[in-house]
């Protein structure tokens, strides 16, 4: 209201009383010497440091950009902008550090760990930088064991068939990370690495699904993992995903099973269609009530259009 | 004297002709240097400031408060107004605004978002300390990110909303009548609060500003749970999830109750499951699902007592065989048309066959009349006629065998099933759809947007149509102006289109049927009347006497329309595609002509990027073009001509490391066709002038909402990797390709910006030629919906 009462008076013509700017002056003033560019972007960025980003959304900056993705980027336009008045190198710790919390929100473990490395000469930064650099590359040799959440588009997407190494190997990974957390690591690493496990479950949550139909009792067994995940990681930002996945599960088998053992087939088992079903309709119920939630449309639309699949079963072999 | 003025005359007359045309001078386009030397980075050295900043900074990243504060400190002794003055003095950058950003630096280091917000305003509100623009901005942007303040507000736009609609209700009839209408002003107003209440009765007992409020108080209770506020907040938030459950389960009781009346028994029983599954013990869901179960099971018991086979002696040999000879026989419309002999064979043979049957059956219904059955024999009869392509003679007799009474006639069930059947009946579908289209039009020339249905369909029938009701009658009265000056159809709806769909559903099936000819004659009025060319020209060799020379003025047309498809199509790929399309198809039209002429231009200037910047942005934002940025040769953009000068299309980003600039053509006229140079620029170039280029305008996207780029991964992703210097690998496909387009604000909203009014509301002039009638009255505005509204629908 102020903000409009103020632009009703600069076009009232009034600009002397309230002192309007127009937009040139405005960009004079807030044009920033070097090192004030630099503490701007730091100071944005430290706010989001503590941000829990395994339960919350991380934040965006004023351009709606991921913050940590925004602050790197700002810091590389820094960087080779005022590479003259930065080249006295008594601030290049501060953006070292800086980039390396960047780099650990965005999984760039490794990359964080060398900034970090670079960043440990000065005596404010010492500590933190170090601790940084030893947990960075921890998280990233742990990441090394273990089946990838592989690009789905990429020359290498064979799954192994040994489904108990695959099982033991993102153990072990998760170990790592569990015994990194039991040592009560400052923020924001605790919400780090409950995302890597969390992501270490999804991706044996979707190792288990690619390969249900290779495996003995692969369908039982993909459900049931993806049920793991709603279970362990229920205060986490993505649990609504999880439970689109397990319904999104659940409806495939429910297709499956009516392609297989058509309704009107002698084969056709009610109760176990009905299982498929209720279990799809109740996950995507549940988020599909979740207002303020790009989720909640998902869940929605695929509701529908699963319950008007579910009603060209015959009603004498499927009641809702 | 008269020579004189002669000349004059002459004289004004050429100057007249040379503005009239445009005197332009001349612009070279070529013989000079589109770019110039970029800035020097020459190293300077760090003052006593710059490390107490740096120091602050890394306190800030990694120290405890203590350190924080005492660096703020440092940095505050050292930038007093003396320091300043020499900055100024020595020509290093004054760093006027740094005290507040420092100040805000430490806040950023408190750890707690509340915190920070209490911190912010202060620092807003401090008469000492004057933040610049924008850091003025991205303060606010934090104050009211606060999740009790925006449920605050999304309440307060409940309550407005509420307001406006009753502003609304009393003050525009008033208003309204204020010249020639205060006689019927009383009724105007009896008739607008009649409806302003049944809106108010029919709105969702939550209003979505109240479901938005409800999330940013979940929001605020999972990220403070122990506050002193966070018991309170709990209870509301409580009561808005009990009341957003029963708004919910009466939603879908709202949609069993449609779908019952509708006959749709599953569906109104899988409604209310829905709502019990969210309110268990609702009655009124308990109800509605037994009812809705009892009718299903009665159908179901009709259903059986339909199929159950009949206890009659069994058929006649006779007709047993008959029935042999109809199950193995082939429609002769379906049949592939293939002129072989083996084809011709096929065909002669299917149609022995089913003559036969026709004729076995004609015997059959002759001897016995009146016989058991009877019907039976009817029924085969038609089927056969069907097959042998007398669809009308089949149809005819289906629909005497479904008039009967089904109580008396065993096939009269089968029969008006087949009439019934969208698929079966293809042509009676089409002729159905039609009479619907007709009625639904006739409806809405008389009633307007009232044809469709209830205004208040949550209250009773008799009310809501009392309530409607003088509405109704005016409109009925206005229809004969309607009919000359109004829609013809609904706004965004086409009553013709169920039978279009109808229509080609009958010619894929029956493409020599009976009827193929005046389907098609109808959906080819229909095609061409909404101006769809390529459909039209599709029908048109199916019309009775195709004329040559009218076919190529509508393939002519069919061309045009393709291409302007292509000229809407968003990647260069799929415009290829289409524009091959459009030559292959149309080889011989002008569009085709065009068409090819335009992919041969694609394909000669293709780059894998089009990221502009025009010359307005540039000159905008000076920066951008300066030698810490692009270093274009300033003479570009020094309005002279003479020297050569960019044309208003400005600089282009080719992908890799090319630089494309439009200058303004020899003519010296901006509006002719620029003239392109391409120019290679060093990767160092392109990486300073793009993270100028970002940072520009994150700057006036902070200090200026209305300056904001509008995102684009593909521009992004270019610009990211020229930055890094990764771009000397081009990456040449379609889906990589951005045409983005920097614009100034000048381009964007012209000379004046249009700004929000700071009054509330609108002031209408309002006039009806209908009663003569002219008023004025302020019109209170609905609060704007915020952008994530559709997440709450």
């Amino acid at each position: 209201m102020t903000r409009g009462l103020t632009l009703g008076l600069c076009a009232l013509g009034l600009p002397a009383l309230i002192g309007c700017k127009s937009l040139a002056e405005k960009r004079e003033e807030a044009s920033y010497a070097p090192t004030e560019s630099v503490i701007e972007v730091v100071a944005v960025l430290r706010r989001h440091i503590p941000d829990n980003t395994y339960r919350f959304p991380p934040g965006s900056d004023y351009s709606g950009r991921n913050v940590y993705r925004a602050s790197l980027l700002r810091l590389e336009n820094l960087s080779e902008l005022h590479a003259g008045s930065l080249r006295a190198g008594h601030i290049d710790e501060v953006i070292q550090f800086s980039k390396a919390r960047a780099l650990e929100r965005l999984r760039a473990y490794d990359l964080a760990a060398q900034h970090f490395d670079q960043a440990s000469q000065s005596s404010v930064l010492h500590k933190d930088a170090e601790r940084g650099a030893h947990l960075n590359a921890a998280i990233a040799g742990a990441l090394q064991i273990g089946l990838p959440l592989a690009d789905p588009m990429g020359p290498d997407t064979k799954l192994p068939d040994n489904s108990a190494d695959v099982v033991a190997q993102l153990d072990t990974r998760i170990a790592i990370f569990t015994a990194l957390l039991r040592n009560q690591p400052p923020p924001p690493y605790p919400a780090i690495l409950r995302e890597e496990i969390e992501r270490a479950d999804v991706t044996r949550a979707r190792y288990f699904t690619a390969m249900r139909h290779a495996l003995q009792n692969g369908n039982l067994r993909a459900v049931a993992e993806w049920q793991r995940v709603i279970a362990r990681h229920g205060p986490s930002k993505l649990r609504r995903r999880h439970m689109l996945e397990a319904a999104n599960l659940y409806a495939e088998l429910a297709y499956e099973y009516v392609i297989a053992m058509p309704p009107e087939s002698l084969t056709f088992d009610p109760p176990m269609f009905r299982e498929l079903v209720d279990g799809a309709t109740h996950l995507y119920e549940a988020v599909a009530h979740q207002d303020g939630t790009p989720e909640k449309l998902e869940a929605s639309r695929r509701l529908e259009a699963f319950l008007a699949f579910t009603l060209q079963v015959d009603g004498d072999r499927f009641t809702n | 004297m008269v020579t004189a003025s002669r000349i004059d005359l002459t004289g004004l007359l050429a100057l007249a002709l040379a503005l009239g045309t445009g005197c332009h001078s001349m612009a070279p386009t070529s013989g000079f240097p589109l770019l110039g030397p970029t800035a020097l980075v020459e190293p300077i050295p760090a003052t006593a400031l710059d490390r107490a900043v740096a120091e602050l900074a890394a306190a800030a990243l990694a120290g405890s408060p203590e350190q924080v504060d005492a660096a703020l400190a440092h940095v505050e002794e050292l930038h007093d107004d003396e320091a300043i003055r020499l900055a100024k003095q020595q020509g290093r950058p004054p760093m006027e605004g740094l005290v507040p950003l420092a100040i805000d630096l430490r806040n950023s280091a408190l750890d707690d978002p509340a915190a920070y917000r209490e911190a912010s305003e202060e620092l807003l509100e401090s008469w000492s300390l004057e933040p610049d623009p924008a850091l003025k901005a991205r303060l606010e942007r934090a104050i009211n990110d606060d999740p009790l303040k925006l449920a605050s507000e999304r309440k307060w736009d409940h309550w407005e909303s509420l307001w406006a609609s009753t502003f609304n209700a009393v003050v525009e009839p008033l208003g309204g009548s204020l010249m020639g209408g205060f006689v019927i002003a009383p009724f105007r107003l009896a008739t607008r609060l009649t409806n302003y209440a049944a809106a108010l009765y029919s709105r969702p007992s939550m209003s979505l500003q109240e479901r938005q409020a409800l999330v940013h108080r979940r929001q605020y209770l999972l990220q403070y749970p122990d506050t002193p506020d966070t018991k309170a907040i709990r209870q509301q938030v409580e009561a808005g999830e009990k009341e957003l459950d029963e708004m919910q389960a009466e939603h879908y009781l709202e949609l069993a109750e449609a779908s019952l009346d509708s006959h749709h028994y599953r569906l109104a029983e899988l409604q209310a499951s829905r709502a019990l599954r969210i309110e268990p013990t609702d009655a009124d869901a308990f109800a509605l699902r037994a009812i809705a179960r009892h009718q299903r099971d009665r159908v179901s018991v009709l259903r059986e007592r339909a199929v159950q086979a009949s206890e009659a002696a069994p058929p006649d040999l006779a007709l047993m065989t008959v029935l042999e000879a109809l199950l193995t026989s082939s429609n002769l419309a379906q049949l592939p048309f293939v002129d072989t002999a083996d084809a011709r064979s096929r065909q002669r043979h299917e149609r022995d066959r089913l003559e036969r049957l026709v004729d076995a059956l004609r015997i059959l219904q002759q001897t016995d009349p009146d016989g058991e059955l009877s019907d039976e024999t009817s029924y085969t009869l038609a089927l056969a006629q069907y097959d042998l392509g007398f669809e009308n003679e089949s149809w005819k007799k289906l629909r005497a065998l479904a008039a009967k009474d089904p109580l008396e006639s065993n096939m009269q069930r089968h029969a008006q099933a087949l009439l019934a059947d969208p698929w079966q009946n293809t042509y009676g579908n089409f002729m159905r759809q039609r009479r619907r289209a007709n009625d639904k039009a006739i409806r809405f020339r008389l009633f307007g947007g009232y044809a469709f249905g209830r205004r208040y369909p949550k209250l009773p029938f008799g009310l809501s149509f009392l309530i409607e009701l003088p509405a109704l009658a005016q409109t009925l009265v206005m229809a004969p102006v309607r009919l000359v000056f109004g829609a013809w159809n609904p706004q965004g709806q086409d009553f013709d289109r169920p039978p279009a769909i109808a229509g080609y559903r009958y010619l894929r099936q029956a493409p020599q049927g009976q009827h193929t000819r005046q389907v098609a004659e109808w959906l080819y009025d229909y095609e061409t009347k909404r101006g769809d060319w390529v459909a039209a020209l599709n029908l048109y060799d199916l019309q009775a006497s195709p004329n040559a020379l009218q076919r190529l003025a509508l393939a002519e047309k069919a061309a045009s329309q393709q291409l302007a498809a292509a000229d809407r199509a968003g990647r260069r790929d799929w415009r290829g595609s289409i524009l091959r399309g459009v030559v292959r198809e149309f080889p011989d039209s002008d569009a085709g002509y065009r068409a090819g002429w335009q992919l041969r231009q694609e394909l000669e200037t293709l780059s894998p990027q089009r990221i502009r910047i025009t010359k307005s942005f540039l000159l905008e934002n000076p920066s951008v073009a300066g030698p810490h940025g692009l270093a274009l040769n300033p003479a570009l953009l020094d309005g002279e001509n003479r020297n050569g000068e960019i044309h208003p299309n400005g600089v282009t980003f080719l992908g890799a490391q090319v630089l494309e600039v439009a200058l303004v053509a020899e003519s010296g006229n901006a509006k002719d066709a620029a003239v392109r140079r391409r120019q290679e620029i060093t990767s160092q170039r392109l990486a300073r002038a793009v993270a100028m280029l970002d940072e520009t305008v994150l700057l006036n996207n902070q200090i200026d909402d209305g300056d904001a780029v509008t995102p684009d991964a593909f521009r992004e992703h270019y610009l990211e990797r020229a930055r890094l210097g990764l771009v000397g690998d081009p990456d040449m496909r379609a889906s990589a390709e951005s045409t983005y387009v920097y614009e100034s604000l000048r381009e964007r909203y012209g000379m004046v910006r249009g700004r929000d009014s700071i009054l509330p509301f609108d002031l209408v002039f309002q006039g009806s030629v209908s009663d003569l009638r002219l008023g004025a009255f302020p019109r209170w505005r609905q609060p704007r919906e915020t952008p994530d509204a559709f997440l709450y629908r």
